[in-house]
């Protein structure tokens, strides 16, 4: 072999070796990414990749992130990158720059517009500490700014972002007002995951009190709740809608009380109720229940006093499976998960000039309660009483829009005792209100923390998104909450049955498979050998 | 090709008339399965993703890679058959490509004998395809680059048992360097050089099921490097 050869092997290895470092250099500038995920979790949609359009000025979006944090984590690349891809399709629009804080001394000026520092663990060496790290996004234009103060969990950031800067552009935001309608319950108390929830999606969010004027500036109205609601209530609420409001409601027909060993009752003649008749969605006072249902772990007690954990199907409490949500309707295009508690079955009502749609329903084997109502977990074997008669598929959320007919038509504006409060004679429908109804008024309470139910939350601030604001926003909403629970096969006979087959499959046949493949070669080949030697040995003595 | 296929087809007979591959494909599908199954208690969890089952992928390959590579040429030269190969009118890399894509193939069959897995749990809940495929994908294409490195770590060993031992001890530099480098608080200027050399940090997109072009890149960087390499070493033990 000659040493000109060998010079020349050497020469092309130092250059597959430099070929190789620039394809690595080059790929970090020229790439593309392909997400295959069925919600597109990791791609912007079409409204963020048009927002340039809303963009007069330029936009600059800010990502403080600690050195240490964006070196040590995956993350903050991931969210560099879809900031960046804002940048790549706003056309000059949008400018993204990425700080360390620390280094460039801002920490101080960013703690004005709410960015502050995390705690985070380190490991070095053999000791834990934790560290003050920052990963915040500015996004500023003209003079006015938004903030996402802790920007961390991809799949539902760009919600965040493209909010905050529609909000920065547009210099709007979302005005709602909450109207609790049971005397048991409180925003402050019995609706903090919700609170905490449209606090970050940035709305803002005041509690209305019953009987005062809804305020001009509200966007949405949101009544949850409705056993005590009265008809003084209601009258400010109605004339809303009148003027082209947009409502969402969480009523039910049967209380349930918790707090009295599950004792259930009719909500009786309730105004609410009556009001929500009117404008074309029946919410009847019975439960339904289903097959398609939670299995929740309840406190019970023997006989001797002991108080033990038993798992129980609860068929009250609905899981509704995608199959029976309306897919047209953009609410539940992109469905989440749902699960409602308590819920009664509701009918929509042909009512002239308002179009309504029932979007989500129970399954087919679902029936009802119409008497007696047993609830209480330890009376399993009186969930089923009414199931013969009353099996079928019932509605349980609609939307209603257009000129809905006033509650108040035709009577006089209602009066409290001892109220100064005089409203004036009720107006008949001036503008397309919008409504949501859902015959739950359980589902979106701190319940929900419960039963793991995060999405119930998700699917009331989609509500909430779809009425009061823009609802082009809705199509990055709705996929950052996918139902991802292990939920498609209810009966427990058959799950075990199926996990059974599962284990058998996977450990037992095909290894076992393999293995026999293996002895059948081994076999094959032994006795090929053995005729082969066989044919040698008469070859042998034939000549 | 033709030179190449012949080749291929002959590695492949060898392993699968050998028991060691049914060994080690059976371990494989027992220990992944028994992960995924008991260890991560997938039925308890009851969350539809298939990311714990991939999620020992690396450790995993970090002992099965080189027990599949480990006979590729440390074998030869200690039967001393490396030698007949170089008098052979073969060109030294469709050697070394027959012997990494039969390895290749190995690797691939025992990635299709997990399909089960997924096809099971998907009667369970609603998990994501595009999320599966990236998985896969990704699994293939790090174990194509650990099979190169297995096939260069071969190529320079005197024995199988050297052979083996040496690629388990690169491979799990070279996948777990980027996490130790953050344990141990690696100086920071080459932090991001060493986190880049990991296998396990570009494997970690297709398990989201994103295809990023740089993970792919650098996989393909790899895969090629290694490869390239090994034909390297092949031709110089001719200039001895």
């Amino acid at each position: 072999m000659s040493i000109k050869r060998k010079r020349e092997e050497n020469t092309i290895a130092l250059l597959v070796l430099l070929v190789a470092v620039l394809a690595v250099a080059a790929s970090s500038i020229f790439y593309a990414r392909i997400d295959m995920t069925q919600d597109r979790s990791f791609t912007l949609s079409k409204v963020s990749r048009q927002l340039h359009e809303d963009i007069e000025e330029q936009v600059r979006i800010t990502y403080f992130v600690s050195d240490r944090l964006y070196k040590e984590q995956s993350n903050p690349r991931r969210i560099e990158d879809m900031l960046r891809s804002y940048a790549a399709l706003s056309r000059g629009k949008i400018a993204v720059d990425v700080v360390d804080p620390d280094k460039d001394g801002q920490a101080s000026a960013m703690a004005q517009y709410g960015i502050g520092s995390q705690q985070y663990q380190v490991v070095e060496r053999n000791e834990t500490s934790v560290a003050n790290v920052y990963t915040g996004i500015l996004i500023q234009y003209l003079d006015r700014s938004e903030a996402i103060p802790v920007a961390w969990d991809v799949s539902s950031l760009e919600y965040e972002i493209t909010r905050a800067i529609l909000k920065a552009v547009k210099n709007s935001s979302t005005v709602v007002e909450v109207l609790v309608g049971d005397s048991d319950k409180s925003w402050a108390n019995d609706y903090k995951y919700l609170s905490g929830l449209m606090s970050q999606g940035g709305w803002q969010v005041r509690e209305a009190k019953a009987g005062e004027e809804i305020g001009k500036d509200v966007d949405l109205l949101m009544v949850l709740g409705n056993s005590k609601l009265d008809d003084f209530d209601l009258y400010p609420v109605d004339q809303y809608l009148m003027r082209g409001g947009k409502a969402f409601f969480a009523v039910k027909g049967v209380d349930i009380m918790t707090n009295y060993g599950m004792y259930a009752v009719p909500v009786g003649s309730n105004a609410l109720l009556d009001m929500l008749k009117g404008y074309g969605a029946d919410i009847k006072k019975e439960l339904v229940l289903d097959s398609a249902c939670l299995t929740v772990p309840f406190q019970i007690q023997n006989e001797m006093g002991q108080a033990s954990y038993a798992f129980i199907r609860y068929p009250f409490w609905i899981s509704v499976n995608q199959k029976y949500v309306s897919s047209e309707s953009p609410l539940t295009s992109k469905f989440g998960g749902l699960d409602l508690f308590w819920p009664s079955p509701m009918e929509l009502l042909d009512v002239p000039g308002v179009s309504s749609e029932m979007i989500v329903r129970t399954s087919p084997k679902a029936w009802k309660a119409t008497k007696d109502f047993q609830v209480n977990p330890q009376n399993e074997a009186m969930f089923y009483m009414e199931m013969q008669e009353t099996g079928g598929q019932y509605g349980l959320a609609a939307t209603l829009q257009g000129k809905l007919p006033s509650y108040f038509a035709g009577k006089k504006a209602p009066t409290r005792e001892g109220q100064e409060t005089a409203w004036k004679d009720p107006i008949e429908s001036q503008s397309e209100a919008r409504i949501v109804v859902i015959s739950s008024a359980d589902f979106v309470t701190d319940v929900l923390q419960y039963s793991k139910s995060g999405f119930n939350a998700e699917f009331a601030t989609a509500c909430a998104q779809w009425l009061g604001s823009d609802s082009s926003l809705l199509s990055i909403k709705t996929r950052s909450y996918r139902d991802n629970r292990l939920n498609k096969i209810q009966d427990a006979e058959t799950q075990n049955a199926l996990i059974f087959l599962s284990y058998a499959i996977c450990l037992g046949l095909v290894p076992l498979a393999v293995a026999g493949y293996g002895v059948f070669r081994f076999v094959r080949r032994r006795r090929r050998a053995g005729q082969g030697m066989n044919k040698e040995a008469l070859n042998e003595v034939s000549n | 090709m033709n030179s190449i296929l012949p080749v291929m087809k002959k590695e492949l007979r060898s392993s699968f008339n050998s028991p060691i591959a049914y060994i080690a494909v059976i371990f494989f599908l027992l220990f992944t399965s028994v992960w995924f199954f008991f260890f991560q208690q997938f039925f308890v969890q009851k969350e539809a993703t298939l990311r714990p089952f991939f999620s020992i992928m690396p450790a995993v390959f970090v002992v099965l890679i080189p027990a599949l590579t480990m006979r590729s040429w440390a074998e030869e030269r200690k039967m001393g058959t490396l030698e007949l190969l170089a008098t052979l009118p073969f060109p030294e890399w469709s050697m070394v490509l027959a012997k990494y894509l039969s390895s290749l193939a190995i690797l691939a069959i025992m990635l299709a004998l997990t399909v089960p897995v997924p096809l099971m749990v998907s009667m369970f809940g609603r998990f994501d395809l595009g999320e599966i495929v990236g998985e896969y994908l990704g699994v293939l294409l790090m174990g194509s680059a650990a099979i190169a490195i297995g096939t260069f770590v071969s190529s320079l060993a005197k024995n199988q048992i050297s052979a083996f031992i040496i690629g388990l001890l690169v491979l799990l530099a070279l996948s777990f360097c980027g996490q130790v480098a953050v344990w141990i608080n690696l100086w920071r200027p080459i932090l991001p050089i060493v986190k880049w050399i990991s296998l396990n940090e570009h494997y970690g997109n297709f398990s989201r099921g994103v295809i990023d072009t740089r993970d792919l890149a650098y996989f393909v960087v790899m895969t090629a490097f290694f490869l390239y390499f090994t034909v390297y070493n092949l031709v110089s033990r001719k200039w001895r």
